[in-house]
């Protein structure tokens, strides 16, 4: 099979091997006859007449061992190449249609590629599974350690990514994700770091308090510039030196989901978490490797008995743990919590095709275009017995040619983007980061995506131009003066205009919904307000001493200039919440409800620029000791007492009407609380002097007079000198809060920018089309004028079928958007319907324009047209 | 070309004539045309238009390999020479026509 290859290959570029070996044979027979008294003359004519026909010999040979596809393949290719030289400006509109095409579906498919199958780094990633017991997501260290123990799998070890410490360097403290793993969870990943080494598990137990960090190779890139003497620095976390153990190998990726990829790797120890070792203190998640030939169903099998055991052995803290136990290969996507996720990539692969769908059809009308003006060579061809499967094929292979080019564009153009998503950070709370890397994957995905855009663009008009009567074709007749008005070409725009429809207004959706949710009215003031967080190191405060912390923060804050009013809060809206579900009791009535809480300080609402619409806001002598009080947002206090004065009412929390109960004092406006979708919501402030919240992070919201940008210094200098282990992170509320609007804004940025570039590429479509069917019909331009015709009459009858043409596929368009608009209505704000009128307004609106745009030139050109030159064309 | 129908071959004998010549040595296509010619006194020819196909053909089978040469009257010429493969062929080849050309003489001595 090889040397069979190895011959043909050498057959393929020595042509002239078998045209060499017989005309030596002719030569030597010429020899042969003058050596037997012939004249040279009569010797070769002799030697030509026994040798019969050399070029027939040669095919019959060549064929043998030619790949006759491939150098047809070849050829037709350099035929293409050249007639693309002649008019460089069409291929090149072709070869960038293509490139942004396949770049678009290219970054799709490694986005995708990434965040729902990038295997985890280590050894035999297959083998490694994802592990429940009690239909927890977490474990507790003590439970991870029985099921190590256990003997069931090679290891379980387990990880955490919901932890975060206090890094301090220089001044700056800065709150920082950890991925926070049990002693032997490198052990498990068999992690070889490219420096340094990695903790064992003796080193590491969470006991000893390992102060042991082990940092990826982005950090050690980004902060330490590649200085192998990073490994032996310590780094500052939570107050306490941490040495650098190691640096991970490059492209590290931990078994955690949706490429939540943390910075730093810090053992899980009794300091991080004093709960650490209590049997009913779920901190880690586990992730095990199976034994070698354990198939999944025995691993699940043992890991039912283990459990069972472990809920014998421990009856109280883990009572049920063996009823609810999950065992799943790593990366499975069956979690629902990636549903949305999955339904938004579906958007964004049939959006990458409609763009890629697009770019075919331009090329296909590049194609047209030229085979039309080669119709005369067509026919000719055909009339000679070229067969018509030959035909098609040059006309591919152009297809083949303009695609390839696209694809080497496109791919230049997702090297470009993937490098930007990689250095994106995104402003979210856990550490997402893409480390896309080109791949084998990627580069047969790309060569599928040419084959089929090259099959698309080619086919149809391959078919076309080979299709027509071979008389008119010789003639140069154009078949389809003024009688067929439904042309192959006007299909292309009617379909070309319909799919852009769709993504225009898919595109718009998204970004109406994006407007409305920057539009929405959170209830509170974005304007003039900053947010500090400090976070507390909760081994350096007891219990009561955190409030008194927080007090002398909120003093210090006031103290800062530009500072209008300053607030404690418990919870910080879109940021973190507490959802309480329970009856409120009313004299009248108990009422079950669902409502936000929230422990906040008198100048809360004066902060935050909620007014108070009824009775007063919270006072400083509502405190520890005071009688209870509460205030209650408009939606609740209407909800519990209709539309009868709130104020000076009693209600009592839970089941029972015990004790005094706690007087509603006030009334707030209603705001949004988790997300600016929600509506109305519930909610109930209590006086933090009373409650007095234990919590280390700790919110100081602040108003300030002008830009509250202009505080954030000011703020996080005053902060930082109250305690020197504490993180402050200070920042205008309204950038802090930027992440509230990032799944639409998103959404908006890919399906938007995709639906421009659709937009883009149909203009250029149908600008190709409309002058192509000028210049065809520049004769019958001529006639008409020179019969009279009015150039209003001119237009009409040129261009009348095209823009009929962009007519329908606005018809047909609308139809398809509105199906296809219809299963998005998951990722759209709340107020954006997907049968949004304004959205389908303007869609019409912006391809009615663009299809305008594109005619003006070629009409221009009709309003030029001599007709005296026209008529002189042929 | 134009002999008598006596010179031209069997159908499907070119390949075991060519494979036995080449069991002598290495040999270029027209070495190969003329030695038939002369080893059969005349009676066979292979035609150019049978040989290089032929020739070709057998080479992509890996019965036989060439390479370029030099002839004895300083002209470059394309060699071919047998394979394991070949002989294999060859004596395969001999074989069945031994048993074709004695079953052909038994019919025509019992019929």
């Amino acid at each position: 099979m090889i040397r069979k290859l190895k011959l043909r290959l050498r057959a393929l570029f020595r042509r002239d091997d078998i045209g060499n070996e017989l005309t030596l044979h002719l030569e030597q027979l010429t020899d042969e006859l003058i050596a037997q008294g012939l004249n040279p003359q009569e010797a070769r004519r002799a030697a030509r007449r026994q040798f019969g026909n050399l070029t027939r010999i040669q095919e019959q040979s060549r064929e043998l061992f030619s790949f006759g596809l491939v150098e047809d393949l070849l050829r037709d290719m350099r035929y293409g190449w050249r007639s693309i030289r002649r008019s460089p400006s069409v291929g090149v509109a072709a070869v960038l249609s293509m490139g942004l095409a396949i770049g678009v579906n290219t970054v799709v498919f490694s986005l995708i590629q990434e965040v729902f199958f990038s295997k985890p780094t280590t050894r035999a990633a297959g083998d490694l599974v994802t592990i429940r017991v009690g239909g927890s997501s977490h474990a507790s260290l003590a439970n991870l350690r029985d099921l190590d123990a256990s003997g069931s799998f090679e290891k379980v070890a387990g990880f955490d990514v919901e932890t975060t410490v206090n890094w301090r360097t220089g001044d700056a403290v800065r709150q920082t994700p950890v991925m926070l793993v049990s002693e032997n969870y490198f052990e498990l990943m068999e992690t070889r770091p490219v420096l340094g080494r990695v903790f064992s598990g003796g080193e590491a137990r969470a006991e000893l308090n390992p102060h042991l960090v082990l940092i990826t190779h982005r950090l050690w890139t980004r902060r330490f510039a590649q200085d192998p003497a990073a490994v032996g620095r310590t780094l500052v976390l939570n107050g306490r030196p941490y040495t650098v153990l190691g640096v991970l190998p490059e492209g590290f990726r931990p078994p955690t989901f949706l490429n939540t990829l943390p910075d730093l790797y810090v053992p899980a120890s009794l300091e991080l978490d004093p709960s650490l070792l209590m049997r009913q203190s779920h901190t880690l998640m586990l992730v095990a490797r199976r034994k070698a030939g354990q198939t999944i169903e025995q691993a699940y099998a043992a890991l039912q008995v283990v459990a069972n055991r472990m809920a014998r052995d421990n009856p109280k803290e883990n009572a049920g743990i063996g009823k609810s136990i999950r065992l799943r290969p790593i990366g499975s996507l069956a979690d629902p919590d990636t549903a949305p996720l999955i339904a938004f990539s579906a958007v964004l692969v049939v959006a990458v095709f409609i763009v890629l769908w697009i770019a075919c059809v331009n090329i296909a009308g590049v194609l047209i275009a030229r085979a039309a003006a080669r119709r005369r060579e067509i026919a000719t061809r055909l009339a000679i017995g070229a067969s018509r499967g030959r035909l098609v094929r040059q006309l591919l292979a152009e297809a083949l040619l303009l695609a390839s080019l696209g694809t080497l564009a496109g791919l230049s153009l997702h090297w470009y983007l993937t490098k930007l998503l990689n250095e994106l950070s995104l402003p979210l709370p856990v550490p997402i980061v893409f480390q896309i890397e080109p791949d084998f994957k990627l580069v047969v995905y790309a060569i599928a995506l040419t084959a089929i855009a090259a099959l698309l663009a080619g086919l149809m008009p391959a078919w076309q131009a080979t299709r027509p009567g071979l008389t008119s074709g010789l003639k140069m007749e154009e078949p389809q003066y003024g009688y067929r008005r439904f042309t192959f070409r006007n299909g292309l725009i009617v379909a070309q205009v319909a799919i852009t429809m769709v993504l225009v207004s898919v595109a718009l959706l998204f970004a109406r919904s994006l407007a409305r949710v920057h539009s929405i009215d959170p209830g509170f003031d974005l304007q003039h307000t900053a947010w500090a967080r400090v976070s507390v190191l909760s081994d350096r405060y007891d219990k009561g001493h955190v409030f008194l912390f927080a007090s002398r923060a909120l003093e210090t804050a006031v103290g800062v200039p530009g500072v209008r009013s300053a607030a404690l809060s418990e919870t910080v809206p879109f940021n973190n919440f507490m959802r309480i579900g329970q009856p409120i009791q009313t004299k009248a009535s108990a009422i079950g409800v669902e409502y936000y809480g929230n422990s906040v300080s008198p100048a809360y609402f004066e902060t935050m620029g909620i007014p108070v619409v009824a009775g007063r806001p919270l006072a400083a002598s509502d405190r520890k000791g005071a009688p209870d009080v509460v205030i209650l947002n408009e939606a609740l206090a209407r909800r519990l007492f209709g539309d009868g004065p709130a104020v000076g009412e009693r209600i009592w929390f839970g089941d029972s009407k015990q004790g005094p109960g706690v007087e509603v004092v006030g009334v707030a406006a209603n705001s949004k609380h988790l997300t600016m979708g929600e509506n109305q919501a519930f909610a109930v402030y209590e006086p933090i002097a009373r409650t007095q919240p234990a919590k280390t992070e700790i919110n100081v919201l602040v108003r300030s007079a002008g830009d509250p940008a202009s505080v954030v210094v000011g703020l996080r200098g005053a902060l930082s000198a109250l305690d020197n282990t504490a993180a402050v992170e200070v920042g205008p509320l309204r950038t802090r809060l930027a992440f509230a609007y990032l799944p639409s804004q998103i959404g908006a940025v890919f399906v938007g920018s995709l639906g421009a570039l659709g937009l883009v590429l149909a203009l250029i479509g149908i600008y190709g089309a409309m002058t192509f069917a000028v210049s065809r019909r520049t004769a019958e331009i001529g006639i008409r004028m020179a019969l009279g015709a009015s150039t209003w009459q001119v237009l009409r009858a040129i261009l009348g079928t095209s823009v009929g043409a962009l007519c329908t596929g606005l018809a047909i368009g609308i139809g398809l958007a509105v199906a296809a608009a219809h299963p998005l209505a998951l990722f759209l704000a709340e107020g954006v319907t997907p049968m949004d009128p304004i959205t389908f307004g303007s869609v019409i609106l912006i391809c009615l324009s663009a299809g305008g745009v594109a005619a003006i030139i070629p009409a221009r050109r009709v309003l030029s047209i001599d007709p005296m030159g026209a008529l002189r064309v042929e | 070309m134009g002999k008598a129908s006596s010179g031209e071959m069997l159908q499907g004998t070119l390949p075991l004539i060519v494979l036995r010549i080449l069991y002598a040595g290495p040999d270029h296509g027209f070495a190969i045309a003329r030695r038939i010619q002369v080893i059969s006194k005349d009676v066979l020819r292979a035609e150019e238009g049978s040989l290089y196909p032929a020739l070709h053909k057998m080479e992509l089978e890996g019965w036989i390999e060439s390479e370029w040469g030099i002839t004895e009257n300083n002209r470059k010429a394309k060699y071919y020479r047998l394979t394991p493969l070949g002989r294999k062929q060859l004596k395969l080849e001999t074989e069945r026509w031994n048993s074709i050309a004695a079953a052909i003489g038994a019919i025509l001595m019992e019929a």
